[in-house]
């Protein structure tokens, strides 16, 4: 019998949070939530997070921002952005009332003003923590897009047992896909051995190919390289303590700008 | 008084095989199937090898006479002398690609060609892919990449930490960028604590915001730049890479081709494009490589394919080629169009080829009333042979009814002999009214519809018979049958000393008989299975004939086959329906008075008489004033008119019966009604020829016979027509019984004494007519005219005195 038993998250009714910011459009992210929460019968929070930091600038009275397109400085206007943020707010609601409506989940929205790692991270008693945050980007340089599907699913794995459990989900989120690639978070060519060879026992009944990278240091240069390279429709990882969880979740959310889900 | 009654043996000619003997067709051998056409053939092959320009052949003939048979025989025989001429293929021209260049080869090397481009763009695509994919590349294309981003971001950075040193942070707008001021836990103040600032602060913090922003926006502006110094770079490493994939395999393809300039030529401007095109290699993966823009395109690798117009590889022959429908597109090539995005367009590949280049280099033999029917064929072929050079030009385009793109592809020099097949009026309308016509076809090749009848003839009409029956796999003829189709034969071109060469008749005729011999269980076609086949389609066709008959029969149409009437005869004429004929014998009554000589052809004044009809009356007209009023006036007026006739009519074959019923009419005497009568005169009282003969001798017999022959009926044809009969076996049947009488004559005389039974009568010493002869009566009669005419004319005078 294998030592990585397959794990049962034992739970009637499990939660998921979903974290939005207010640049990004979410619907491909919406829809793998929805996915996800249908197979593990969990149900939906959604939480917008309107950037404090930009109401309070949008608030100064010399507030000007430079367009992103046409390089052409512009005033800023609280009664703009607020109603911006508030657009956007509504886009999601549309957006969830029609997934419910499909799924027949239990789908929440909460809207709260603040700091989007701060809220996301704070958040307790959530199986599954996913965020969809837009990374810092050079200016106006394209970002390697795709169809949300058709992009790889990465999977962050350390041995433990919610690292376990990301494995589960990233199973559960190939939907067809044949192709994972496994992040092995170690500090020895020996570590790394044997955490490829469990997560080969672990996949050993699924036609999945696996693609391993370990990698040793705490910012993962190999790994956002690779995800830049090849793209990414949601980075899975198991929560660890709150400061690592929070700044490797940003960390890839960030760098790599892709969806990170952390499960718990 | 000569005797003019005909042999029943010159009713009929027979067909017999003196010297060879045969049971079945069996056991003869083939013959060539162009038979009796010397003088065709000998054009044909004059035209066909002399290379001038304009000696192209028209072939003259009716349909069916087996001219397309014959012009492709000879012409195969032809083109397996000459050489195999060369291949012609579109291919792109990738400076401009509305004007595909024509490349030419030797035979079967276009398609080698075709098959090498394939290759070279098989191998490309494994080679490009393969350059592209490689790490190396890879390696390069991410460092500048990296590089270019690196620049950005670094610049972008220092910015940040620029603005940091003022307690200001860069932040993301939905829009764009901006800069706050933030307090000492790096949170953006608000405007309350704005507001609380002194005015120094809040001066201080909105310049150095206001300096910040000058200089993002510099360094904004400077970003396209640098992009574009980037994507420089990468387009130069694309192309080195490019170069090193596609030179090689180029090169070795060029070698091959070292002794055709414009094939390398071509392959030059190939090697350009694919360097410069190299993603159209590239398998279509999004953002597959950095900075390669992807179109969609349907089939990029279209621009190097090659249209192999027309293949030789496998020919061991000049071409001949026969287009059955010669319109616009099929002789000169179209091009055919596709719909992409709600429009239509096309290109080099899209050319078709048209009859003009699959025949360039042999023989194109059309047939010329089918290309005369095709709007714009005729003027385009002339145009071309004019030119020699094939010009494909879109006729919707030149016609305005599309408007989309179109092409333009180079000429292709044309060297082809054309044969026009047509019939003869087709020639002399085309020669008469196309001053060109002449000039582009300089050989007739005149067919024959017969050949004459003689021992040498017959036999080989018997083998040519044999070859029809083994090329049209029928059962073997016997002899008999064989002797009865080459009867039909002379009855078919109306001459029995004559055989005809329509070629579809006489095929038709043995695929008919073959029918019936299959119906009747026989192994062979039997002499009473090509009667059968002769009759049947007689049978098929002669509806209006038998409700003809059957109307003079029950008398509704008026003949009369007994007795004797004065002023009206019984004349003969042909109906022809479709490829049936048959004959008509008409009722022709004249009316006499005294008059000033003039005769009333009442279908001439109805305008239901032809000119040739009108020009016959007036000869009779001619005859009668110079026989009987040579020296007094003519002082007779007749009517003349085929009684219940309500059509046109035309032809001089009722002059004599005309002439006859006239004479009748003046003196008096009757004329005998169980006789019909056929041919023309001339001013001379001669009789001459007519068509038809057969048809109306048998129309006669056929109404007599209805009615019951009495053994005195029978017809009056002209003595020249004796050779021409070929009668039916009951007509002949019944004169040889003498139960019909067929009468051939030469001169009036000799027609008026048979219908008059009285004797014509000739001029005496003193130049008068015997009293009591036929010709005596009707001088008498116009004595008697002019003598009233005097009186009456003296009368008148002396009432004015």
């Amino acid at each position: 019998m294998s030592n990585t038993s397959k794990i049962e998250i034992v739970s009637s009714q499990k939660r998921m949070l979903v974290v939005l910011d207010c640049f990004q459009d979410h619907q491909a992210i919406l829809n793998i939530a929805t996915n996800l929460a249908v197979k593990q019968k969990a149900e939906i929070s959604a939480l917008f997070v309107e950037d404090v930091n930009l109401v309070h600038l949008a608030g100064l009275p010399f507030a000007r921002e430079v367009d992103r397109i046409s390089i052409m400085e512009r005033q800023m206007d609280q009664g703009r952005i607020t109603s911006a943020m508030e657009k956007q707010a509504r886009k999601i609601e549309k957006m969830l009332a029609q997934l419910q409506q499909q799924s027949k989940l239990q789908i929440s929205l909460n809207v709260v003003r603040g700091h989007f790692t701060a809220e996301a991270m704070s958040a307790v008693a959530v199986d599954l923590l996913l965020l969809n945050k837009r990374g810092k980007r050079f200016a106006g340089v394209p970002q390697r897009t795709g169809k949300a599907y058709s992009l790889p699913l990465w999977v962050l794995y350390d041995g433990s047992l919610t690292a376990q459990r990301a494995l589960m989900i990233a199973g559960e989120l190939l939907q067809g896909q044949v192709l994972l690639n496994v992040v092995l978070k170690v500090q020895s060519q020996q570590e790394a051995a044997a955490l490829k060879q469990k997560v080969l026992e672990f996949f050993s009944d699924m036609e999945v190919e696996l693609h391993f990278y370990a990698e040793a240091e705490e910012n993962f240069p190999f790994v956002l390289q690779n995800i830049k390279q090849r793209g990414c429709r949601v980075m899975v990882l198991g929560r660890q303590n709150p400061e690592n969880t929070s700044k490797t979740a940003l960390l890839f959310a960030e760098k790599a700008n892709c969806p990170v889900l952390v499960v718990s | 008084m000569k005797n003019t009654l005909l042999d029943p043996e010159s009713l009929y000619k027979t067909c017999r095989f003196d010297g060879l003997e045969f049971e079945t067709t069996d056991q003869l051998e083939d013959i060539d199937i162009i038979m009796g056409q010397d003088r065709a053939v000998e054009s044909i092959r004059f035209g066909i090898r002399l290379a001038g320009r304009g000696y192209n052949i028209f072939a003259l003939a009716p349909s069916g006479t087996g001219k397309l048979t014959a012009v492709r025989e000879l012409v195969g025989v032809e083109a397996e002398r000459q050489p195999i001429p060369t291949e012609w293929c579109y291919v792109n021209n990738f400076t401009q690609p509305s004007r595909p260049r024509a490349l030419e080869f030797p035979p079967g090397r276009g398609k080698r060609f075709k098959e090498d481009m394939a290759q070279l763009v098989e191998e490309l695509s494994i080679a490009i892919p393969a350059a592209f994919n490689g790490d190396e590349y890879r390696a390069r294309t991410e460092e500048l990449e990296e590089e270019a981003k690196q620049r950005e971001f670094q610049e972008l950075n220092k910015l940040r930490e620029e603005a940091a040193k003022e307690h200001v942070i860069l932040i993301e707008t939905p829009t764009g960028y901006a800069f706050a001021p933030v307090d000492d836990n790096n949170e953006v103040i608000n405007a309350d604590q704005f507001k609380k600032m002194s005015e120094q602060e809040q001066l201080k913090i909105q310049e150095v915001i206001a300096n910040l922003q000058q200089k993002l926006q510099k360094l904004l502006k400077k970003f396209p730049v640098w992009r574009k110094e980037a994507k420089h770079k990468l387009k130069a490493l694309n192309r080195e890479v490019a170069e090193l994939a596609v030179n090689h395999l180029i090169e070795e393809l060029k070698n091959k081709y070292l002794d055709y300039p414009a094939v390398l030529h071509y392959l030059e401007e190939a090697q350009k494009y694919i360097i410069e095109h190299v993603r159209d290699f590239i398998p279509h993966r999004e953002a597959a490589l950095p900075f390669l823009e992807m179109p969609v395109e349907p089939n990029p690798f279209r621009h190097y394919q090659v249209n192999l117009l027309v293949d030789h590889s496998e020919k061991q022959a000049a071409p001949v080629v026969y287009e059955d429908h010669p319109n616009y597109a099929n002789l000169l090539g179209r091009f055919d169009y596709q719909a992409h995005m709600g429009s239509l367009w096309t290109d080099f590949t899209m050319i078709k080829p048209g009859a003009l280049h699959k025949a360039n280099g042999g023989y194109l033999i059309l047939d010329a009333r089918k290309l005369l029917l095709q709007p714009y064929a005729w003027e385009s072929l002339k145009r071309i042979l004019q030119s020699s050079e094939i010009r494909i030009e879109s006729l919707e385009r030149s016609l305005s009814l599309i408007s989309t793109t179109s092409l333009e592809p180079e000429q292709i020099p044309l060297d082809v002999k054309i044969i026009l097949l047509g019939d003869r009026m087709l020639y002399y309308l085309l020669s008469y009214y196309d001053p060109e016509f002449q000039d582009l076809f300089k050989v007739a090749a005149d067919f024959d519809e017969s050949v004459p009848r003689d021992d040498s003839a017959v036999m080989d009409y018997a083998r040519f018979l044999a070859t029809i029956v083994r090329k049209e796999k029928l059962h073997p003829m016997t002899q008999q049958a064989v002797a009865r189709v080459i009867e039909h034969s002379s009855r078919l071109v109306g001459d029995s000393e004559k055989l005809s060469t329509h070629l579809r008749s006489i095929s038709d005729l043995l695929v008919e008989a073959n029918y019936w011999a299959e119906t009747n269980k026989h192994a062979n076609i039997l002499l009473s299975d090509v009667q059968q086949a002769i009759d049947h389609k007689i049978f098929r066709s002669d509806r209006i004939r038998e409700k003809l008959y059957e109307n003079i029969h029950r008398g509704i149409v008026m003949i009369d086959t007994q007795g004797k009437v004065a002023g009206q005869i019984n004349g003969l004429s042909v109906l022809q329906l479709g490829e049936f004929s048959f004959g008509q014998p008409s009722r022709i009554t004249a009316t006499t008075r005294l008059g000033n000589g003039k005769i009333v052809d009442i279908e001439r004044e109805t305008e239901l008489g032809g000119a040739i009809h009108s020009k016959g009356v007036m000869i009779l007209s001619s005859f009668i004033a110079a026989r009987y009023a040579r020296q007094t006036p003519f002082s007779m007026m007749a009517s003349l008119v085929f009684e219940q006739s309500y059509g046109h009519i035309d032809g001089d074959s009722a002059s004599l019966a005309e002439l006859c019923v006239i004479l009748s009419s003046v003196s008096q005497v009757p004329l005998c009604q169980n006789l019909a009568v056929t041919g023309s005169v001339n001013q001379l009282g001669q009789v001459q020829p007519i068509g038809g003969v057969n048809e109306k001798i048998e129309g006669f017999f056929d109404i007599c016979n209805k009615k019951g022959l009495t053994g005195e009926q029978g017809v009056i044809i002209p003595e020249s027509n004796v050779k021409h009969l070929m009668l039916r076996q009951d007509v002949v049947h019944a004169a040889r019984e003498g139960r019909f009488h067929i009468h051939a004559v030469a001169t009036v005389d000799q027609a008026l004494q048979l219908l008059t039974q009285m004797q014509a009568g000739e001029r005496n010493a003193q130049g008068e007519f015997p009293k009591d002869s036929f010709n005596g009566r009707v001088d008498a009669q116009l004595a008697h005219f002019t003598t009233i005419k005097q009186k009456f004319l003296k009368n008148e005078q002396h009432k004015q005195d």
